[in-house]
This record gives C-alpha cells, sequence and structure tokens, in this order.
C-alpha cells in the first residue's frame, strides 16, 4: 500500500496541526476489516479520509495514528436506471457519482460543497447538504443502504437496495452525520431522482435583512415551490455588488428547477406572491445562475475566514438574528458574511479575512451560542484556530440526550479508536 | 400481578389510567396481526409524559416488562404482549400542542391520530404527507413506531422524512429529547435510528412534525391493460421518463372483478391488469406530465386510460384501491398476504414467480401492490377449515417472501417485523448484523424491558410460523 499516482497526497490527511504516522489506502473491504482489526488490537487511533476537504471541521484529534483513506473503494457496484437506486463504494466522489448519474438523466439531489472533494463516505459521515436541500431533503432522506467497518473489524450493514424497506434498525440514519466515529463507511445504496429539465434563479435585493425574511416566508407559504431559498448579506460575484456584506444590502436568490412549463409558471406569478416589497426582481442569465449555485453551494467553506459558524434556527428567526449578529460583528470589527438556507433554517456565517484577535473570535462565537439556544436552537463552530477549538467547545452541548451517544460509542468502538475527540463531547 | 404493584400503578395514573378488568383488558390482546394473542395483566393510559416516566421509572425499578401502544392498527403484532405484563397505551397523550404554520411544523402528543394533523392544518394549504391507509385510527406514535407509509411514498417518502424531533421517554423512565424543533441538530441522530425501532428503544410520547403544502392541483387515471406484463412495462417507462408520480398502484384481474362486484366503480373486470396512476403539483405541469403518461401508456398497449373528471371520481378511485383487501371477503373465507419489497425492475419478476407459486401450491393469489415502489402485497385466498390449504398457504407465502429477498429485495416495506416475521430476519442479516441490532437496542433498552420479544430473533429460539398471517385491509 504505497503512495500511487492520483491519490490524495498525505499532507492533505493533516487534521489540527496534527499529521498521521502513516496512511493507509485499502482498495477492498476486506482489507478494511483486516486494517481496523489489526489497529483495534493494537489501539491505533484512525481517522477516516477521502480528499480531506472538510478535516478542519470538529475537534482536535486526541491521538491520531493512521489515515484511513478510503478512494480506493470506488466502485458502482450495482446501478440499474429504472429502479433509482445506485450502490457504490463508500470512497467515490461526488461529482462522479453525478456525472454516471447524469448519462441517465439522473442525479443524487444532493449539493454539498466541492464535489470533486467530496467522497461519498464523507458526505454520509459529515452530513454535508447543500442549496438544495430546501426541495429535495438531505443526505438521511437518500441513503437507504449502508454498510460498515465496525472498529473491530467486523462488516456491518443495515437498510438494503430497495426504496422502502423497515426491516430492522435505521443504521443508515445512525451514520449520517456520525462524523467517522462509529466505524468506516465502506458502501452506500441512495434513492436517486430525475435530474430536473430546466432551471433558472432569480436575483432579488432588500434593504434590510427582516425585509428579505419576510420575502423568504411569503414564498414558502405560498403554492411557489422553489428548488433552492438563500438569504445573504454579500453578493457571490463582483459584477453583482458588494463581496464583503458591509453594504447592508440583503439578497434572496430563488431557484426554479422541473419541468419548463412548471418554471414558466412561477416566473409569471413571482412578483404576485411576493407583493410590491420586492423591489428590483433579477433573473439571472445561465452562465451567472451557474456561477452563483456554484457560490452558493461552496460559501461553508470557501474564502479564508478565521471563524466560521453553522447556525440552526427556525427559519423565522434567522432575519433578526442576521441583523443582531451583524451589528455584533461590526462592534468587533469582524467583517461578516452570511449565508442562510433560508426554507430551511441553517445559517452559515464566516468572520474576518484578515486578523480578527482571539477573544474577539471567542466572544463571537459565544454570542451565537447564546442567541442559538435561547430561541432552540444550536450552532456548531466549523472553522476556528485549532488552538481555539477547545474554548470555543466546536460541536457546543448536546443535553440529556448525550449519556445515550456516548453509550452508542463505547458499544461500537469500545477502545476508542476511531476519531478520537473530534465529536461531540469529546467523542 | 402483585396488588402492591397495581396500587402503585393506580396511584401513578388515576383510577381512570387503569383498565384492570379482564374483559376490558381483552380488547388488548392483539393488533391488526391477529393470529396471535395476548391479554396484557394491567393496561394503564398515563394522561401526560410525566406519568409516562413515572409508570416507566417504576417498572424499570422493578423490573416488570412492558409494551406501548398507540391504536393497535399495526400490522406485525409490535404491541402484541409477548412476556410483558404492562401495557402502556398512549390514547390519552392526544393533543396537538403546537402549530407553527411559518415554520412548518406541528408538535402533537404521540396519541394524536394521523389524520387529525392534517386535517388541523387543511385550511391554511398545509398537510402532514405520510398517509397509511389506516390514517383515521392510527395514532403519531404509532407511525414513528413502524416508520410508516401510505399510497404517496414514492414521491413524498415515508414517517422518517417528515420528523425534526421526538420527546422520549427512555426504558428507564428518563425524558430525553432527540432531534428538535430545528434541522441538523448536532450529535448521533438518535432520532432517525429510534423511528422505526418499533417501541424498542422507549416510548415517543411527542414529537415534532414537518408540515408540507398541499399539491395545487391533481390528476389520477385508471389505465387499462390486457397483461400485467403490459401494466408492469408502463410502470418501467414512466419512471424512466423522469416522472415522479405520487402514487403508482396495480390490480390484477382476480382483485379487480372482487372490487367491481363490491364497488361498482366501473372497472374492466375482463382485463389483465389496472394502474393507478396519481401525479400532483403545480396545475402548469400537469398537462405536459398528462400527454408523457398517456402515450406511454399507448406504446404499451394499454385499452384505455382514463382520467378521473373531478375530486369525488377520485376520491371513488381511492376509496375502491384502498377497500380492496375487504373485497376479497367475496372470493374467499379467509386470505392472508405479505408484505415483501422488490428492486422496481424486478417486478415482473416477482409476479411470475407468484403465478409459478399459485399454480404449484393450487392456491388463489390476487395482487394489489404499490408498484412505484417494488412493494408487493400478494393475498393468499384459503379455507381455514380446510387443514391441508391453510399449511400451503403458510408455505406459499414463505416461498414468496424468499423470492421477494432472491431478487435484492426485503422482507417488509411497510408493515415491520414486529413478532410476525422475526424468524425470517436471517434471510436479509448476517449474525454480525444481528448482533449490531441487539447492541443498539441495549443502549437504549439494557434490560429489554420495553417491548421485548420482537424484531431480533433469539438465537436458537426462532418459532416456525405454521399458521397463515393476517387478514386486514391495508
Amino acid at each position: 500500500m504505497t503512495q500511487a499516482a492520483g491519490r490524495p497526497p498525505s499532507s492533505q490527511f493533516i487534521i489540527d496541526g496534527q499529521a498521521p504516522e502513516t496512511v493507509v489506502y485499502p482498495a477492498s473491504v476486506d482489507e478494511v476489516s483486516r486494517l481496523l482489526k489489526e489497529a483495534n488490537e493494537h489501539d491505533r487511533a484512525i481517522s477516516p479520509v477521502g480528499h480531506g476537504a472538510f478535516l478542519h471541521v470538529g475537534g482536535v484529534p486526541k491521538r491520531y495514528q493512521q489515515a484511513l483513506c478510503t478512494t480506493e473503494l470506488s466502485a458502482v457496484v450495482n446501478y440499474q436506471p429504472t429502479d433509482m437506486t445506485i450502490t457504490v463504494g463508500a470512497g467515490l466522489d461526488l461529482a462522479q457519482l453525478q456525472a454516471i448519474l447524469g448519462e441517465n438523466g439522473q442525479w443524487l439531489p444532493l449539493d454539498p460543497p466541492c464535489p470533486e472533494r467530496a467522497t461519498v463516505g464523507g458526505v454520509i459521515a459529515a452530513n454535508l447538504n447543500g442549496p438544495a436541500r430546501f426541495s429535495q431533503g438531505t443526505v438521511r432522506d437518500f441513503l437507504i443502504g449502508i454498510k460498515v467497518v465496525r472498529a473491530d473489524g467486523t462488516l456491518i450493514k443495515g437498510g438494503g437496495q430497495v426504496v422502502k424497506n423497515v426491516a430492522g434498525y435505521d443504521l443508515p440514519k445512525l451514520y449520517c452525520g456520525s462524523f467517522g466515529t462509529l466505524g468506516v463507511i465502506v458502501e452506500a445504496t441512495f434513492m436517486i431522482r430525475p435530474r430536473p429539465e430546466a432551471q433558472t434563479t432569480f436575483a432579488l435585493a432588500f434593504s434590510s435583512a427582516e425585509k428579505a425574511g419576510e420575502a423568504a416566508l411569503k414564498l414558502t407559504g405560498s403554492d411557489m415551490q422553489p428548488f433552492f431559498l438563500e438569504l445573504a448579506n454579500f453578493s457571490p460575484f463582483p459584477s453583482f455588488g458588494d463581496q464583503s456584506g458591509d453594504e447592508g444590502v440583503y439578497r434572496l436568490f430563488v431557484g426554479f428547477a422541473g419541468m419548463q412549463e412548471e418554471i414558466d409558471d412561477q416566473r409569471s406569478h413571482l412578483r404576485d406572491v411576493l407583493g410590491d416589497d420586492a423591489g428590483g426582481i433579477e433573473e439571472l442569465s445561465v452562465d451567472e445562475a451557474q456561477t452563483l449555485a456554484q457560490a452558493l453551494r461552496d460559501f461553508p467553506v470557501s474564502g479564508p475566514a478565521a471563524l466560521r459558524c453553522k447556525v440552526s434556527l427556525q427559519p423565522t428567526q434567522l432575519a433578526t438574528f442576521c441583523a443582531d449578529l451583524a451589528a455584533e460583528a461590526r462592534r468587533r470589527h469582524a467583517p461578516a458574511r452570511f449565508l442562510a438556507r433560508a426554507g430551511n433554517g441553517i445559517l452559515y456565517t464566516a468572520f474576518g479575512g484578515e486578523a480578527v484577535p482571539d477573544d474577539q473570535l471567542l466572544a463571537l462565537v459565544d454570542w451565537i451560542r447564546v442567541h442559538a439556544t435561547s430561541n432552540n436552537g444550536f450552532a456548531v463552530v466549523e472553522e476556528i484556530p485549532p488552538a481555539l477549538k477547545e474554548r470555543a467547545n466546536v460541536w457546543g452541548t448536546v443535553g440529556k440526550a448525550f449519556p445515550l451517544m456516548q453509550r452508542l460509542k463505547e458499544t461500537l468502538d469500545p477502545k476508542g479508536i476511531l476519531n478520537p475527540g473530534r465529536f461531540v463531547g469529546g467523542i | 400481578m402483585d396488588q402492591k404493584i397495581l396500587d402503585r400503578l393506580y396511584d401513578i395514573v388515576g383510577p381512570d389510567g387503569v383498565v384492570a378488568h379482564k374483559s376490558a383488558r381483552s380488547v388488548y390482546d392483539c393488533d391488526g396481526y391477529t393470529l396471535e394473542k395476548a391479554v396484557p395483566e394491567i393496561v394503564v393510559l398515563p394522561h401526560s409524559t410525566e406519568e409516562v416516566a413515572a409508570v416507566v421509572k417504576f417498572l424499570n425499578k422493578e423490573k416488570i416488562a412492558f409494551v406501548p401502544r398507540g391504536a393497535g392498527t399495526g400490522l406485525s403484532g409490535g404491541c402484541l404482549p409477548v412476556e410483558a405484563p404492562v401495557m402502556i397505551g398512549t390514547s390519552r397523550l392526544n393533543k396537538i400542542v403546537h402549530i407553527d404554520l411559518l415554520n412548518r411544523h406541528v408538535v402533537a402528543q404521540s396519541g394524536v391520530v394521523n389524520l387529525w394533523v392534517s386535517n388541523a392544518v387543511k385550511e391554511q394549504g398545509f398537510q402532514y404527507a405520510p398517509d397509511p391507509s389506516s390514517q383515521q385510527a392510527c395514532t403519531i406514535g404509532g407511525n414513528i413506531a413502524e416508520n410508516a407509509g401510505g399510497p404517496h411514498t414514492l414521491k413524498y417518502g415515508v414517517t422518517t422524512n417528515h420528523v425534526l424531533g421526538l420527546e422520549v421517554v427512555l426504558p428507564d423512565g428518563e425524558i430525553v429529547t432527540v432531534g428538535g424543533t430545528v434541522e441538523d441538530v448536532p450529535g448521533y441522530d438518535l432520532r432517525g435510528i429510534t423511528i422505526g425501532a418499533e417501541g424498542t428503544f422507549g416510548i415517543v410520547t411527542q414529537a415534532a412534525l414537518k408540515l408540507t403544502r398541499q399539491p395545487q392541483a391533481y390528476r389520477t387515471f385508471l389505465a387499462v391493460f390486457e397483461s400485467v406484463h403490459h401494466a408492469t412495462q408502463t410502470v418501467s417507462g414512466i419512471i424512466a421518463s423522469g416522472i415522479v408520480p405520487a402514487a403508482l398502484e396495480m390490480m390484477d384481474t382476480l382483485i379487480i372483478q372482487a372490487i367491481e362486484e363490491a364497488f361498482h366503480f366501473g372497472f374492466p373486470t375482463d382485463a389483465g391488469a389496472v394502474l393507478i396512476i396519481e401525479i400532483d403539483g403545480l396545475a402548469a405541469s400537469l398537462d405536459p406530465q398528462t400527454e408523457r403518461i398517456q402515450a406511454i401508456c399507448k406504446h404499451n398497449k394499454a385499452r384505455e386510460v382514463r382520467i378521473a373528471r373531478d375530486d369525488a371520481e377520485r376520491m371513488a378511485l381511492w376509496k375502491s384501491r384502498k377497500r380492496a383487501f375487504g373485497a376479497i371477503g367475496r372470493l374467499s373465507p379467509n386470505y392472508c398476504t405479505q408484505d415483501g419489497v422488490v428492486p422496481r425492475t424486478k417486478v415482473p419478476d416477482i409476479l411470475q414467480r407468484i403465478t409459478e407459486v399459485s399454480e404449484k401450491y393450487q392456491l388463489r393469489i390476487a395482487n394489489v401492490f404499490h408498484a412505484g415502489d417494488g412493494n408487493i402485497h400478494p393475498i393468499l385466498m384459503y379455507d381455514e377449515r380446510n387443514a391441508d390449504e391453510t399449511r400451503r398457504v403458510v408455505q406459499a407465502g414463505k416461498e414468496i417472501l424468499n423470492a421477494c429477498v432472491d431478487l435484492g429485495g426485503s422482507l417488509t416495506g411497510e408493515h415491520g417485523i414486529g413478532v410476525e416475521k422475526m424468524s425470517q430476519m436471517p434471510l436479509i442479516f448476517s449474525p454480525e448484523d444481528l448482533m449490531v441490532m441487539t447492541q443498539l437496542r441495549s443502549v437504549f433498552n439494557p434490560d429489554n424491558l420495553c417491548n421485548p420479544n420482537k424484531i431480533i430473533p433469539t438465537p436458537g429460539g426462532c418459532i416456525d410460523v405454521t399458521t397463515p398471517r393476517r387478514q386486514v385491509p391495508l
């Protein structure tokens, strides 16, 4: 298992400044089993990795001896287009998966950041989603079967290859967002969908977060069926206005997808639904729409930022939260950019491109967490200098369900060799 | 049961929260799976989450097993008390706690009936999408336990796709919240693993459910074919064309004849198969989809494609479909059904296998099923007074499920394992898979006091079912 061409360089697997002693690239499920069995026997700490694009997320590893890279497990195991299901190795990257499905006019309706560098296993483990989640759903809605190698090397499976199945406990759900701490995902089966025939995007500008938020709620409460609905305090491309988030303009990006007739119908009703407050409604060109879709998709990882948080709120709370947070960020001289999946209540924030003092970053984390949790929401710090991670408590607290999570971890990985320290509560 | 224990339960839930008399308890001896029966020693009907927690805490202390129950419409014996003396019913947890239309969710107690949720938001243009055929009676808690589906799962998904969070009384009496009222709650998706656990992870007392906008318009088709083969080709054709119908249901000759005799809808009784196809969404999208569907039907030699003229005709068509099982009573004194699933493209294969099984065992088998999902419901007809026929039905049923598994499918699409299909779990899961499920159960339910003897077969303890399965509508 030497370094081969096409493999990600091992420097890509540095986590919070820690480099693994070894990187292994198992080419079969048996090999993954053998590696884990061995690691478990020798108490060697392993981080399952794909292309290493999202390793900045999560707590500082307690131990990190081996990176287990899944990219060689990239086979298409079973694909029957008319079954609308596909089974693939966990190391296949999402862009390749979509290309294969695209040949039959199909897609897996997930649009997480950087599909070229996101493996299927990584998308599942980190529960990565994008703007389309508003209309399509998230990873857990499409994952119908999974194969996982447990920490002791045992291969287990849950779900199956059929779209409707209630036999046994729903293991696929458990592994969505489990962050590599409960086993190494080696194979996944997804339910897939026809690719929309046509698409278009509208951009709207508002003078305040509240007005943009109101417009978003009008849309979600109407007969309109937006494909995505994104609220931002910056312009994702230079030709279109300020990119820093400083100008006080809030933008709503409304995507429609489906049959041409559906798009035409919604285009003709958009202004009626939004009313007079909408101001300028601009329909983007195909090129602009493509650039925008990428920018919206990649925002959670793109551009330099000293601090990135992901906040879960009620959709109705987003606008006020953004306005208040913008004021707070100005007070702390931390340039702030926001992008919200407005129909889902998911807010991504990025602070600073330049040096913001540590205490200011921590104060911002504190502000966000206090305001999110007081509204029954949650806040996860997705990026911050590693030295601050512990104080920032990146995942926040989980509440009374935490003992169950600890017991789950102890059951599936009793020695704590899988991604130790990287998940909630130091799991 | 020890009087001291009864007294303590009375103390917790009050005299109106206890069903102790034998004749009253006997109502709780089974769910929709009527083949096995067991009367609980006592039924308690708590009025609040706190009362559920107090009851469970007490039972846990005394190490007395218990079984949760909603409306008892389950189809696999999920709430059958097997070596569990106490039944905890959720019927008094029947309040819709909070409706938040702007954020598109509802918080409801687990004893709330499925249809009440949609009714509560209907005027405002919303619905709770999962619509099992028993939705006038079944409870949200039961739906969560079974991860219930419905005719419209093809487009809208099943229960787990519509639940944001749960309040659960764990088997030790602790009250926890898993998930929440917002999306992407950090930590393991305990909500996801609790849904579909058939009540073995604790008792769900409250749930946050997602609301969906009602479709702007519907269109419902009845397509008539000379053969099952042409109907299945049409199903594949529709899916391949990029249309995702809201529902796609198939019925064969035997069931068409039974339904027509019962409901006089106007089904052609000489047809080989009919499809009920429903599309919904923006009104503007329905005409072009209609053209495509009609063309696909014609290409596959449909004799006729009718479109429901109005809502009344649409409802009549669905009523016929949903009551199909009741109509079988006209053909046979007894019947039983299976809930296997195959990949969509294997529907013709499984139908062929069912025909072979029918010939081999000299049994009449009717088919009415969710063709779009590959979820079959073969109805095996028999007369229980004929012991030999009864035995043949059991064998035939097993052979059909084995065939589903051979074709890459599963034992159950929407009814659950319960007690009914426990012994067949090893057909699709390895000992390692079953071991991890046992361990997961222990995380939530370490002493196995909460709904014991369900889902996972005890090694060496598999009971071989020798009598036929249920005969209830679905």
